[in-house]
């Protein structure tokens, strides 16, 4: 009897929590905590000499794609068409301009949350702000960074395509393989930030906190394509990696038709995307738990 | 009239549930402090000071016991609480490599005030503090005792009701110091506030306070006015050294017309005012080349509480 009425008393406090939790402040106040942080975040995590050097790598998928098709992207032209080239290039630059933003996107988690951002984040406890619109602010502020890389990086891409080869990606196309790097970037630094917000909470440093992420996105990834390469019954392991979902996305989308493509179905696809959107969330959501939840 | 801060039956373990190796940093302490009161919590390292500070805030969940901050309960109402504290850490409470200006707009916006309130205020704390010309500069290129200054202006700002300083000056020179004290006392002079402060330098806590709270692991070993506590209460010392073998000939020379007592490791020096000469007899072993581990004072007190402890512990 006594127990059920615990119990009872344990709903009750619960739920009265919850509804203080709501009702403490109006909402626009929460925002205005999240703007105002963003805004001082993003100035501070943006002008650094560590993020323009990065910035300077915006350059890198051009160089890369075009140096690849450098000594015959005329007869690719002739015998793709211009529509296909198109195609053909945006989804070049979605698969070399996503390894540069997770890279990216990487560092400016570990600039955001890492060991040392993680103690000057302390300053912002004392102050009268909810410790979830911090991480909210912090997180809007890399994620922030990311875009204005991406943005950069497809724009120089067809800048440089059009003075090589004459030809220019279409704006529909720009915004595709723009949005498609992003996803690869986003789910690197949901990733990366879960495991920096676990190695924070045991006092880890921050920088052994990539390591997963490189393995999930890099070495797994690619000891698994090698292995495939002389082992016929593992290919079906591959579809276990990131960067195999990453890849049915970005082939969705862009690629002409043919590859990957053709062969998939839309199971596959509908799959890829349910993967990459549900662990980037549920990653985003157990390192704010985390962090709000830390005595620190 | 009601206490403006009540701690009740404060305890607080740290690695609960994760670490099996447990640290007990508070042990159920009960305490009330009255608005406009300046109180220090004085102890060694590992006294607890800065976890009263921290529970305070309501930046540590107590393992018992509450804090109440004008009857309301710190950790069920953070954000209106804390609008009530401006908090000195003992670290750097601003980032090095942003304009002064810009961090304290920034902030006086989060702790509630307008754009023309934090930019007004943001301007008149940085003319108080001496750092007008440093308007547009970044703290990295200040001194310590200016970045302590800055980080006293980053307090203060939103005129809180509640101040409360960790250890705010233990690493800058006595110039420096006596400027924050000076600093300190014309903002809490000027609008009465309620400063709580955590040292472990008697003389900060002389200067700065008019109530003293004595802390050694988790407890109140002392607490009352502090020219009480400093003259009547607390006549002895324990000054435990670093050598397990110390160099007795040394230590006799430095404690030379001292009344003390000496076992291994640790020295009890007996004198009326145990606590205000704490620190020259510091000085004089440190001189002397014997290294000291830690100090705290000692009272008869202290043995009492440890078996009020067994009780509570039993209860528990």
């Amino acid at each position: 009897m006594e127990k059920s009425q615990e119990k009872n008393q344990e709903k009750v406090q619960f739920f009265s929590r919850v509804l203080f939790y709501l009702s403490e402040r109006p909402i626009h106040l929460e925002f205005r905590e999240i703007w105002y942080i963003f805004r001082f975040e993003f100035k501070r995590l943006i002008f650094t000499i560590k993020f323009f050097i990065a910035l300077s790598l915006v350059l890198l998928p051009a160089v890369i794609f075009l140096n690849s098709i450098s000594s015959d992207y005329e007869a690719l032209i002739l015998d793709m068409g211009i529509a296909k080239f198109q195609k053909f290039c945006a989804s070049g630059f979605t698969i070399i301009g996503q390894f540069l933003l997770q890279m990216i996107g990487i560092m400016l988690v570990l600039d955001g949350f890492g060991k040392s951002a993680n103690d000057s984040m302390n300053r912002y406890f004392a102050l009268p702000v909810r410790k979830a619109n911090i991480f909210r602010g912090h997180l809007l502020a890399v994620i922030s960074g990311v875009i204005i890389t991406g943005i950069l990086g497809i724009i120089i891409f067809d800048l440089i395509l059009w003075i090589w080869t004459g030809v220019s990606i279409t704006f529909i196309l720009m915004i595709k393989a723009f949005f498609l790097t992003i996803i690869g970037a986003l789910l690197a630094i949901m990733i990366t930030l879960l495991f920096i917000i676990i190695a924070n909470f045991f006092n880890f440093s921050s920088s052994i906190a990539i390591i997963p992420t490189l393995f999930l996105f890099y070495i797994i990834p690619f000891l698994v394509n090698f292995v495939t390469q002389f082992v016929y019954s593992v290919p079906k392991a591959y579809e276990w990696t990131f960067m195999y979902h990453l890849a049915v996305i970005t082939d969705f989308w862009i690629q002409p038709q043919n590859g990957l493509q053709t062969i998939l179905d839309w199971k596959a696809k509908r799959r890829a995307w349910l993967i990459i959107s549900l662990i980037a969330y549920q990653s985003e959501l157990y390192s704010m738990l985390i962090f709000t939840n830390s005595e620190k | 009239m009601d206490p403006l801060i009540k701690v009740e039956y404060l305890s607080k373990i740290y690695g609960r549930y994760i670490s099996r190796a447990r640290v007990t940093s508070l042990r159920n302490l009960n305490f009330s402090i009255n608005k406009g009161e300046r109180i220090c919590l004085f102890g060694p390292n590992g006294a607890g000071k800065s976890t009263i500070m921290k529970a305070i805030m309501g930046l540590v969940k107590p393992t018992s016991g509450r804090v109440l901050i004008n009857n309301v309960n710190v950790q069920q109402s953070k954000i209106k609480t804390k609008k009530m504290i401006g908090y000195l850490p003992s670290d750097l409470n601003f980032y090095l490599t942003t304009p002064c200006k810009e961090s304290l707009y920034h902030f006086g916006l989060l702790r509630g005030l307008s754009r023309k309130e934090a930019k007004e205020e943001s301007e008149r704390l940085l003319e108080t503090i001496g750092l007008e010309k440093w308007w547009d500069i970044p703290p990295k290129l200040m001194s310590s005792g200016m970045r302590q200054r800055f980080s006293l202006a980053m307090a203060i700002i939103g005129d809180p009701e509640i101040i409360l300083f960790d250890e705010p000056i233990s690493f800058i020179d006595v110039q420096g110091k006596m400027k924050i004290y000076q600093l300190v006392h014309d903002y809490v002079t000027t609008s009465p506030k309620t400063v709580i402060m955590s040292t472990h330098n008697i003389q900060d806590a002389l200067i700065m306070s008019d109530r003293l709270i004595v802390m050694d692991r988790g407890q109140i070993i002392i607490d009352g006015p502090i020219t009480e506590v400093i003259k009547d209460r607390c006549k002895s010392m324990e000054i435990i050294l670093a050598d397990s073998q110390p160099n007795y000939d040394a230590i006799k020379k430095a404690l030379v017309e001292r009344n003390y007592e000496i076992s291994g490791r640790k020295i009890l020096i007996h004198a009326d005012n145990a606590l205000q000469i704490s620190i020259d007899i510091i000085n004089q072993l440190q001189f002397n080349g014997i290294p000291i581990f830690s100090y705290r004072p000692f009272v008869e007190q202290r043995r009492m509480s440890n078996e009020q402890e067994k009780t509570i512990g039993g209860k528990q």
